[in-house]
């Protein structure tokens, strides 16, 4: 077990040293490809809370995503706010879209839930849509500069691409630690329970309706922090961000990588974006390659890559355990 | 005498469109005693214990539990109160430890859950207590155990911790020897009745075997077809001649 913690720990310290320092001697084109991999690893994360976490498959989550996206570019184009501030209402706007669509949506679980969040997530997608004087319809809103950092003392350009990579890290860290800080918590432990057998937990005493509740609230804000940033990436908020296909990455990622380990998601990301960056220099259907890489590891892997990959080195270490 | 009664139900149905799974029981469960609800397969035992923990509304009657009245009240507000129940199939928490299994019934009823970001394992008190139901049970050699890896008679015995971790006043077993060998009936059997001399708490079991019942229970209850037959202690219901009639037939000399 102690030579699992450390092997775990070397891990996390060598993905966080290269995350830190790569960009650093990086090209553009690398620091931009690791932004994007940085804000849908968090946005996997925000979504795996509801689905490894709690049990409930959301077809929906872009909504925040898109929530926060739009909030942020909204505030930085009409109001010209500095990062911080618009960052606080784009979370605030998502986590309050999130506690509305919710309420609603936990009353059913299962397939049920997942068709609630898929019907209020085309909602969401068609107000963005047709709403022309608040979201600019299907452009998008486009047009603003990235908003300076603020911090008091020191007012920062985010203009350049590594200023906004690290940025992005260092709220993306954070984002994913108060994650991980919430699936370790008492609370942490009713979600897994509920994932288990939600009939059980209320008979314990614990109102699930409150729980997933609560749940699908965090994870709404945490997508909304994605959004704002991948709104401010992007230099735009644009319908895609609420789209349906939107809500999928997500749950791609999270099967990819590993819905059971807290990092999986965060690496099914990454190996989605590596993929999709290789193959598309080959050819644009890259889709059916990911189709033919998910299918086998659904299939074979349920765990994910993460997951197997944990599972075998544990057997591994077991096993030398009692060779000695 | 009233103040010995700790459920009292009164007057209670529950249909399924036409067909009366419970029709117009009333009893009374005694505070301190091991009652067994006895009936042949779909005498409505469990329908019984579904309409009383909120899993189910009853068409009609009223629930009362330590005076106040729980007809009706949600399954998460009856456990509160202190009334709980294992079940008839195995309902753990699978994928979790056998630690995390007792520690969710621990966190609900000290009402952490909502603590968000302190982690669990700063919670020593908890963990103790955990630690205490799992030795008591006998399972505390398998705490850090997948759940789902345990042997068929261990799991049911989690499935009692998750119930005795709320700090019930009353426990409500569903065939807690269901699908159990003779060897793994023997150790449950000691094990309520270890718990039932530990704790005092009140017990409400169904049981299949005849021997398990006449054993442990104090007071019998006999549901036939929805309806209550006979309640008595195990003498009277061993000699009502309507019990061997209509149900127990030669078996109950076993």
């Amino acid at each position: 077990m102690e030579k699992g913690k450390s092997l775990k720990l070397a891990a996390l310290l060598a993905g966080a040293l290269f995350l830190f320092i790569f960009p650093h001697f990086a090209g553009v084109f690398a620091v931009l490809l690791l932004t994007e991999i940085l804000i849908f690893a968090l946005f996997a994360l925000s979504f795996n809370l509801l689905f490894g976490y709690t049990g409930l498959l959301s077809f929906g989550h872009a909504a925040f995503f898109g929530l926060g996206g739009y909030a942020m570019a909204f505030m930085v184009q009409h109001f010209h706010l500095s990062m911080l501030p618009a960052l606080a209402i784009s979370t605030i706007v998502a986590a309050l879209g999130a506690a509305i669509i919710g309420f609603f949506s936990i009353r059913r679980d299962e397939i049920y839930f997942a068709m609630l969040t898929l019907g209020f997530g085309m909602m969401i997608f068609t107000l963005v849509h047709q709403w022309r004087s608040l979201t600019g319809g299907s452009d998008g809103i486009t047009g603003f500069e990235v908003p300076v950092l603020d911090l008091l003392v020191k007012k920062l350009s985010l203009f350049s691409p590594w200023a906004y990579y690290y940025f992005s890290l260092v709220v993306c860290l954070l984002g994913a630690i108060l994650l991980w800080r919430l699936t370790l918590s008492p609370f942490g432990l009713i979600l897994r329970s509920m994932r288990e057998n939600p009939e059980r937990v209320s008979f314990v005493g614990i109102d699930i309706k409150l729980y997933r509740w609560i749940a699908f609230t965090a994870a709404g804000l945490m997508a909304g922090v994605a959004g704002a940033l991948f709104a401010l990436y992007d230099r735009m908020a644009s319908p895609s961000m609420v789209h349906w296909t939107m809500s999928a990455k997500p749950v791609l990622m999270a099967i990819l990588g590993g819905p059971r380990v807290f990092l999986g998601p965060a690496l099914g990301a990454l190996i989605f974006y590596l993929l999709e960056h290789f193959i598309t220099q080959y050819t644009q259907s890259w889709m059916i390659f990911l189709g033919a890489i998910l299918v086998p590891i659904v299939i074979f892997f349920p765990q994910g890559v993460l997951g197997t990959l944990i599972a075998w080195a544990q057997r591994l270490i077991r096993r030398e355990g009692h060779g000695e | 005498m009233e103040n010995d009664v700790i459920l009292s139900v009164k007057g209670l149905s529950k249909s399924f469109g036409k067909f009366y799974a419970l029709r117009d029981v009333s009893v009374d469960v005694k505070k301190g005693e091991i009652t067994a609800l006895i009936g042949p397969n779909g005498a409505g035992k469990t329908t019984f214990y579904n309409v009383i923990t909120g899993k189910y509304r009853p068409t009609t009657g009223r629930v009362v539990f330590e005076g106040r009245d729980i007809t009706s009240l949600p399954a998460h507000k009856v456990a509160r109160l202190g009334l709980c129940r294992s079940f008839q199939i195995t309902n753990i928490f699978q994928e979790n430890t056998v630690e995390e299994n007792i520690l969710a019934s621990l966190v609900a009823y000290h009402r952490k859950g909502l603590s968000l970001f302190k982690g669990l394992g700063s919670y020593r008190a908890l963990r103790e207590e955990a630690h205490r139901i799992l030795e008591m049970l006998g399972l505390a050699a398998h705490a850090q155990e997948v759940a789902k890896n345990l042997a068929y008679g261990d799991k049911r015995l989690v499935e009692i911790g998750i119930a005795l971790a709320s700090h019930p006043k009353m426990i409500m077993l569903d065939e807690p020897t269901a699908g159990m060998t003779p060897e793994e009936t023997e150790r449950m059997v000691k094990m309520v009745q270890k718990l039932f001399q530990k704790t005092g708490i009140t017990f409400l079991i169904t049981e299949h075997d005849m021997k398990v019942v006449f054993s442990i229970a104090h007071k019998i209850l006999v549901l036939h077809q929805g309806c209550l037959l006979a309640q008595g202690s195990p003498q009277e219901i061993r000699n009502n001649p309507r019990v061997r009639e209509a149900y127990l037939g030669g078996s109950l000399d076993a």
